[in-house]
């Protein structure tokens, strides 16, 4: 009989992961992230009881007690839920949206007017506001000198502007970032065929802007699971991935390039660069 | 027999003095207090009101009570001290009124989605869904700017983990039955 007993008793980790679920699937709900009746709050309620005699830390018992209390709010957000549905109020939200997105902005202004009561106010000069005007125009200088700061000569002539200017300043790409990060990964497959490949070298180049760039484009390859990084005796090594390959368990590794940082680099590199031309 | 006395005065200063307490704004929000005007027109305050709307009826207008709600509520609305009165006008304004009082046709379109999202929502929406729904009528940029304009201005109110919900000035000028029922009914161009 004991020895069945045993048997029936949960491990006391399964049990509070359990637990966790269900305090976590009603924080989802509280945050309207699923609908209320999502979840079955019988079993959840079976689930607690089920875990309950087997407690006997006190940190269990209080998350015993916090997943009860977060059952009790989902109970509640179901219950105005009800209550919302069968009001005059009720609309399904996928049909709504449909409907807001598909309806003109003047349609919606319109419709909107119709249900406008706005509130009749009337904004006083008051003591302190006229004061405080006063103060603004006393201390204002004339036009005049104030549109000397603003005189910069004469100005060009208007002309037009080249695709290479357009590059220049930014307003049109040579490369879509896609095209960039697909170019950066075949050359990281490239470098790392013939030997290791080290942050710092693949990131650093002769201009600083260009060195942020590549960073920036590394993180995305990393982010989006098409290079890993690795540390190994004290450097930081860059690992292409075959495939784009996510990772479960995302770990942030900020990388804060400074001016001071890349010329530190870009001297590091210049010995390596020189010995690797010999 | 004194009881009907009462009832039929007419508190003539005081409805005056009421209509300056509501129309003319003293602080950051307009109208005034239920207990600021029980302390400056006395017990019979919420007669005095009834009077004020019925004079103000002539002209369009009319007295509202708009209950504080603690934030999270969505639609519940308690009656306190602190509930506010407002005089809102009764009936409702045209595009071109609307135009002429400084609102764009936009900004109007955004504030029905924003306002009609939350209340599909029951009450509560996260910003980023909100924001997600105008931005496809008016861009991402502009969907951000307004909903900080809507909050700013009282329609929505913001809690501290990101959610909307209807905030006092909603409540007092929207008649949201009348609204989501048009949005309902709105025949797609």
């Amino acid at each position: 009989m004991a020895k069945k007993l045993e048997r029936g008793k949960p491990h006391p980790a399964i049990a509070r992961r359990d637990v966790i679920d269900i305090v976590k699937t009603c924080e989802a709900i509280e945050d309207r992230k699923f609908n209320p009746f999502l979840l079955d709050v019988k079993y959840a309620l079976g689930t607690l009881r089920k875990y309950f005699p087997h407690w006997r830390e006190l940190d269990d018992h209080c998350l015993d007690a916090h997943a009860l209390n977060r059952l009790s709010r989902v109970l509640r957000l179901q219950g105005s839920q009800l209550r919302f549905q069968s009001s005059s109020l009720y609309t399904d939200p996928a049909f709504l949206e449909e409907k807001l997105t598909a309806l003109s902005m003047k349609h919606l202004a319109e419709i909107f007017v119709e249900s406008w009561h706005p509130v009749a106010e009337l904004e006083q000069i008051t003591e302190p506001s006229m004061k405080e005007a006063v103060a603004y125009w006393n201390v204002l200088a004339p036009v005049e000198e104030r549109w000397k700061r603003f005189e910069m000569g004469r100005s060009a002539l208007p002309g037009f502007l080249k695709t290479d200017d357009l590059n220049k300043i930014g307003i049109q790409a040579k490369e879509t970032f896609e095209e960039a990060l697909s170019k950066l990964w075949k050359e990281l497959k490239e470098e790392s065929s013939i030997g290791i490949v080290g942050y710092q070298d693949f990131i650093c180049r002769e201009g600083f802007h260009e060195t942020v760039e590549r960073a920036v484009q590394v993180s995305f390859l990393v982010t989006y699971g098409y290079a890993r990084i690795v540390a190994s005796n004290g450097a930081v090594q860059l690992l292409p991935n075959e495939e784009q390959k996510l990772e479960r368990h995302p770990v942030s590794f900020p990388v804060s390039i400074t001016h001071e940082v890349w010329s530190k680099w870009k001297e590091k590199r210049r010995p390596n660069a020189s010995s690797a031309i010999k | 027999m004194e009881r009907k006395a009462k009832a039929k005065r007419f508190f003539g200063d005081k409805v005056k003095r009421a209509a300056h307490l509501l129309l003319f704004r003293r602080g950051k929000l307009p109208g005034a207090k239920d207990w600021e005007l029980r302390a400056r027109l006395g017990d019979d305050h919420e007669e005095i009101l009834r009077q004020l709307n019925e004079l103000l009826d002539n002209v369009d207008l009319e007295v509202k009570r708009v209950g504080s709600t603690d934030g999270a509520a969505s639609f519940g609305e308690t009656l306190t001290p602190e509930s506010r009165y407002v005089a809102t006008l009764k009936g409702t304004i045209s595009l071109r009124e609307a135009r002429m009082c400084g609102w764009r046709i936009d900004s109007l379109a955004g504030l029905a989605i924003a306002v009609a999202y939350v209340v599909s929502k029951q009450g509560k929406a996260s910003r980023k869904e909100v924001e997600k729904i105008l931005a496809r009528k008016l861009g991402r940029w502009r969907a951000m700017a307004m909903t900080d304009a809507f909050v700013r201005a009282g329609y929505l109110g913001e809690d501290e983990s990101g959610m909307l919900y209807l905030d006092w000035r909603t409540r007092a000028e929207v008649d949201l039955r009348t609204l989501m029922s048009a949005l309902a009914e709105a025949r797609l161009e």
